[in-house]
């Protein structure tokens, strides 16, 4: 007899579906420093929560919501650096169609006019914040054609494009050349990065240091 | 024609309940039982506004230092 979840009983599943209902939901768990306390002695917590605490004897309650709304606006920028780190290869990015499809242009613009139409290119690919040239090189790397390359690379800086990585071939050399363009990402990464309480936030912070800023006059 | 649970839709609607309950008091036991660290004893505000962040103790202290740093800047 084959296996299927209609075998166990209705209402041991409803009760499963409950205990999961409950785990899922994102308050529900003992908070992560709650459990730290368990296997870290009272100097570690004391050591970890000595900034804290200086803060907080400083400051006192009335610093407590923008001290929250600080730790939100931390969670979003260390999501930030999580996607930027899932990011950083070329093979990992997905293609920002309009910012790719302009620089590989510029790319293509480029190379006909440094060295006078002596630069080759095999083929050009744009993603995110990466773009890969493969540029002719049949004699290899020789000094002239490293000349060309810097020259090419430094028109390139120009347009906002700093080098990355450089790969010789056979017959080729790949160029890797990254933009300090701000990262495209999906609709749930964007949406998580700007949720609509994070106005809220700033306001609280702003709000907390402008209190600070009277209270000293 | 309006919609009535059989008896049996009911049965695992209470279990479904029973089941979110349960698990929401062990929670709850969890969290009163789970020792905190005691330089936290003397301030019932800052360790009731922790409660409520699931995030870990340098995660806290990380939040107020950014906003020691951000006051210093305003007030240059």
């Amino acid at each position: 007899m084959r296996w299927s979840l209609e075998l166990i009983p209705l209402h041991y599943r409803a009760l499963a579906a409950g205990i999961c209902a409950y785990l899922l939901w994102p308050f529900a768990h003992a908070p992560q420093w709650q459990w730290q306390a368990l296997w870290q002695s009272e100097a570690e917590t004391a050591a970890a929560l000595a900034p804290l605490m200086s803060f907080y004897t400083k400051y006192g309650e009335p610093a407590l919501p923008a001290l929250n709304a600080q730790l939100e606006l931390n969670k979003l920028r260390d999501l930030e650096l999580s996607l930027i780190a899932a990011n950083a290869d070329f093979a990992d990015q997905v293609r920002d169609d309009t910012w790719a499809e302009a620089t590989e242009f510029m790319i293509a613009h480029v190379a006909q006019n440094v060295g006078a139409n002596e630069l080759r290119i095999y083929d050009s690919e744009c993603r995110n914040n990466l773009c890969r040239i493969e540029l002719a090189a049949p004699k290899g790397l020789n000094p002239e054609f490293r000349a060309l390359v810097l020259k090419y690379a430094a028109t390139l800086k120009a347009g906002d494009l700093e080098f990355h990585d450089l790969k010789e071939g056979k017959d080729r050399i790949m160029l890797e050349l990254k933009s300090d363009k701000r990262l495209q990402y999906g609709y749930f990464e964007e949406r998580a990065l700007k949720p609509a309480a994070r106005e809220q936030w700033l306001a609280e912070v702003k709000a907390w240091l402008g209190t600070q800023q009277h209270n000293k006059k | 024609m309006a919609w009535h649970p059989t008896t049996q839709q009911k049965v695992a609607a209470g279990y479904f309940v029973a089941g979110f309950c349960a698990i929401a008091l062990l929670d709850g036991v969890l969290t009163l039982l789970l020792p905190k660290p005691a330089v936290l004893a003397p301030q019932p505000a800052l360790s009731k506004a922790m409660t409520r962040q699931d995030v870990t103790l340098e995660q806290w202290s990380n939040a107020a230092e950014r906003l020691e740093e951000k006051r210093k800047l305003a007030r240059l």
